[in-house]
């Protein structure tokens, strides 16, 4: 018992690790460790994802010992270079509450406990749930469990019986972690890196709103994130890949949003590992990774020399150009993809040979969004507050509050979401079984937003002042 | 920006947040109130006709038709062991009277001791109807009286003969007890009782959970969320109102705080329902798998009943670990794949299939064993499909292994027989 706990300690604390260290080297040194957290937990996720497929395709045996050693190393390497880089490296700029005085009034030290007690409230149900109820959710016991639990006997990265096709790796992997390294293969504490990455997507909003807020402005925004239902269900019934999209996305989106600050060119480096990240934890993560893409070319735009700008600009009117013709069907597009595949693109059709193929048959029918967004319990007010936030905005003529980062990531995700809940799956919409699952990808990113626009107007890098209506004749 | 407020300026902040709400509190409701007809027009009939005296049914006037054990105690009627018929235990308690449901469309009933592995059903059959049952499923909101909307379900019409209440599932080795049943006219407290009962009516997790987290039963009068966002809209613009009265003032607090403090007690308010809802879950779920192991957890899940063949399944083809077939009756293909996940990784069921003369020739070919599922309740053996294959010797000629509930092992006549039976 006291050896399984131990090697589960080891398994979810040595990637996050490695994670952190990665994520301190990306982010820079002198950042809130709390960002280094949330960012950590899915790089060390996705380091053990890349570990597992290589060690299996160089053909070793899968084991938690000798993987565990080398992640160990791994990480040992990155602290060595992140302290011998200390000295060198330069340090963030100081985050505004630090220009601004750090004196909290009573009233603020009185209710940040009561936000972090309500937080716990949420962690203590969602970590029974996790850790007493035996697999849950649906697609776990139909489909991708059967297949890890076949890695698991195997020792390979190879299920003779077949029970899915393809459901992403981040899920399947993580899981096949937990097993190899507590020799279990059902027990429910297997589940435990779906709350590692509840715990992290506050890590990151917090550390996040911290750099640009008051403590209680990023405990606020924590505890919103935390206290969705819908995410809490999510990590209450684990095992659905769901949750590593979502963080994936939102910390892929933020360290946009950093590198428009800060222009650190390692932020694009993560921002790109988060768009693979999404492509590897389910198949809605293509849409996702495109998003996130586009914003790495937007923002390398937006820094790059006027030619090289436009140039992108060019490049990007004839890339909507060429898609807005295929997909009125002037045209089809073919592209060939790493290891004999096809990418197929049509009016009727986007197929990638052997992974995922999508019929398109368009059916607008705006009740389901309009429910789960707006009508269902999912997300609280979550919704209604990042509409009029967006609608004050407008009215006060704020417009590159709209355009900051993460307001373009939850635009970018919802124009992906309409896009194929109306082309591709419509009937997944109209019967709500796929439609709040891709709407939970961008709430964390959608309050993130709402709490640097109301807590201090996108002061830091946009050049905007507070938006609070200013008085009579003043 | 926040740094620069005073506990004071926070405290008048606080208190005009609170005040924009009450006072929107005070102009929503009785404007909701007022547009039940509009929002609810199944409701405009019971609002403008006449409004009869409520029928109060004591719980001792309830008489048993199918229980286990029941008694009556006082005015009340208490169930202490479920009929075991399937394909779920239970208990019906009826009452006989005439009376004409559009006059009566809120049911305020009183039952103790339920709990959620226990649904409780309210029938009614009607004159124009005799012998056909409708049936309404009262939420389950913990102890104390509740209401429930009876216009929710549209069979709910035209003149009722008979009311029965239904007890189905688990009494948990606790006594219910109907205190008793009331039929209300209309009235605005009604609706407002109705409302909160939907808002706070508790249902334990199902597959459906991980889709989407609706807030309220299915039919419920309205959402939690779109009613608070427009109380909360309300809000702000009274607090725009005042602030335009209060603007010359210089000490008040800024026009945002008391917005935002008016957001986090509406969000406050919405995640308490939520906060409710996990914790029942949360005793629930402590109910069923706190201190047991994996097995007894397992035992306990909702396929509980199929998964205690596991153990057994697993010794007896366990050295066939690639040579096993599920067939399952049809329409238990979820039940078939809880199994496979079950047997692993000691037994690999390489096939699922619903069982048709097709699948059970090819089995001898090309398994050794075949796992039997039956639907919750039942034999294998019992089930026609079944039954037709295994006493045509030239279809199965299988061996029958094991047995137990709705699942079993059979060797075909490819494998080597194994022990038990």
């Amino acid at each position: 018992m006291t050896s399984t706990a131990l090697a589960l300690l080891l398994a979810a604390s040595l990637p996050w690790i490695f994670g952190l260290m990665l994520a301190r080297w990306l982010s820079g040194p002198g950042r809130s460790v709390f960002l280094y957290l949330g960012q950590g937990y899915i790089l060390g996720m996705l380091a053990v994802v890349w570990l597992i497929k290589a060690w299996d395709a160089g053909g070793w045996t899968l084991h938690f010992r000798p993987m565990a050693v080398v992640l160990l190393v791994l990480t040992i390497l990155v602290v060595v270079g992140a302290l011998r880089r200390k000295i060198s490296d330069k340090p963030a700029p100081p985050h505004p509450a630090e220009l601004t005085g750090t004196s909290t009034a009573g009233w603020q030290q009185g209710i940040i406990p009561l936000l972090c007690l309500a937080m716990g409230a949420h962690l203590l149900f969602v970590v029974q749930e996790l850790l007493l109820r035996p697999t849950f959710p649906w697609d776990a016991w139909r489909g991708w469990e059967p297949k890890v639990i076949q890695f698991f006997a195997n020792r390979s990265l190879d299920a003779p019986m077949e029970t899915i096709g393809n459901y992403g790796e981040v899920s399947t992997l993580a899981m096949l972690w937990m097993m190899l390294a507590s020799e279990k293969s059902h027990e429910p504490f297997l589940h435990l890196p779906w709350l590692l990455a509840y715990l992290a997507l506050a890590a990151i909003v917090y550390g996040y709103l911290r750099e640009r807020s008051s403590s209680l402005v990023a405990a606020l925004g924590a505890y919103l994130v935390t206290s969705l239902p819908y995410l809490n269900s999510h990590v209450a019934l684990a095992g659905y890949a769901d949750i590593w999209l979502t963080l994936a996305f939102t910390v892929g989106v933020l360290a946009l949003s950093e590198f428009r600050c800060n222009h650190r060119y390692r932020q694009l480096v993560l921002a790109l590992l988060m768009a693979a990240a999404c492509l590897q934890a389910k198949r809605a993560g293509m849409g996702f990774a495109a998003v996130l893409l586009a914003l790495v070319v937007v923002e390398i735009g937006m820094r790059a020399p006027r030619p090289v700008a436009v140039a992108l600009v060019i490049a990007s009117i004839t890339m909507a150009g060429i898609l807005g013709l295929t997909l009125l069907g002037y045209m089809n597009l073919q592209f060939p993809l790493p290891g004999g595949q096809k990418l197929l693109l049509s009016s009727s059709e986007f197929h990638v040979t052997g992974l995922v193929r999508f019929a398109f048959n368009p059916d607008w029918q705006p009740s389901p969004f309009f429910e789960a967004l707006l009508q269902f319990g999912n997300w609280h007010l979550a919704a209604y507050l990042w509409l009029g936030a967006a609608a004050m905005v407008l009215a006060l003529r704020k417009w590159p509050l709209l355009l900051r980062v993460e307001n373009l990531g939850v635009m970018g995700g919802l124009t992906v979401i309409v896009l194929y809940f109306v082309m591709a799956a419509p009937e997944t919409a109209l019967d709500h079984t796929g439609l709040s699952r891709a709407l939970l990808y961008v709430m964390p990113l959608a309050v993130a937003w709402l709490l640097t626009t109301t807590s201090n107007g996108g002061t830091r890098g946009s050049g905007v002042a507070s938006w609070q209506i200013p008085a009579p004749g003043g | 920006m926040i740094s620069t407020i005073s506990n004071r300026d926070f405290l008048k902040a606080l208190g005009l947040a609170v005040a924009a709400l009450a006072a929107s509190a005070a102009l929503l409701i009785p404007g909701y109130l007022w547009l039940v007809p509009v929002f609810h027009p199944e409701f405009k009939p019971y609002i403008e006709g006449d409004r009869a005296d409520p029928i109060a049914i004591s719980g001792n006037r309830f008489q048993p038709v199918v229980s286990g054990d029941s008694r009556v105690d006082g005015s009340a009627a208490i169930i202490s062991e479920l009929a075991e018929v399937p394909p779920e235990d239970h208990a019906v308690l009826v009452h006989r009277r005439l009376f004409r449901a559009d006059q009566f469309p809120f049911l305020r009933y009183h039952i103790e001791g339920r709990n959620p592995a226990l649904q409780v059903m309210l029938f009614w059959q009607r004159a124009d109807a005799p012998g056909e049952n409708h049936f309404a499923e009262l939420d389950y909101s913990g102890e104390g009286p509740r209401l429930h909307n009876l216009l929710r379900h549209e069979e709910w019409r035209g003149t009722i003969t008979e009311l029965a209440v239904g007890f189905f599932g688990d009494l948990r080795g606790e006594a219910v007890k109907l205190h008793g049943l009331e039929l209300e006219p209309y009235s605005h407290s009604g609706i407002l009782q109705a409302v909160w009962a939907e808002w706070t009516a508790f249902a334990p997790w199902d597959q459906r959970s991980i889709n989407a987290y609706r807030g309220v039963p299915s039919g419920a009068l309205m959402y939690p969320v779109p009613a608070i966002a427009i109380w909360l809209a309300t809000s702000m613009i009274i607090i725009l109102l005042l602030r335009q009265f209060t603007r010359r003032d210089n000490l008040s607090p800024p026009l945002w705080l008391p917005a935002i403090l008016a957001t986090g007690l509406t969000w406050a308010i919405l995640d308490g329902l939520w906060l409710q809802q996990l914790f029942r879950q949360n005793a629930e779920t402590r109910h069923l798998f706190a201190g047991k192991t994996l097995h007894e957890k397992k035992l306990a899940d909702w396929d509980g009943e199929y998964y205690q063949g596991v153990a057994s399944i697993k010794e007896l083809a366990g050295n066939h670990t690639n040579d096993v077939i599920i067939l399952y009756q049809e329409g238990h293909a979820a039940m078939a794949q809880r199994m496979r996940f079950h047997l692993l990784p000691q037994i690999m069921a390489r096939k699922l299939h619903t069982a048709n003369e097709t699948w059970i020739r090819s089995a001898n070919r090309e398994f050794d064993y075949v796992v039997l599922l039956s639907e919750s309740g039942s034999k294998p053996y019992s089930q026609p499909v079944f039954r037709r294959a295994l006493e045509d010797t030239n279809a199965a000629n299988w061996s029958m292994v094991w047995t137990h509930g709705p699942v079993a092992l059979y060797a075909t006549n490819r494998a080597q027989p194994a022990t038990g039976s």
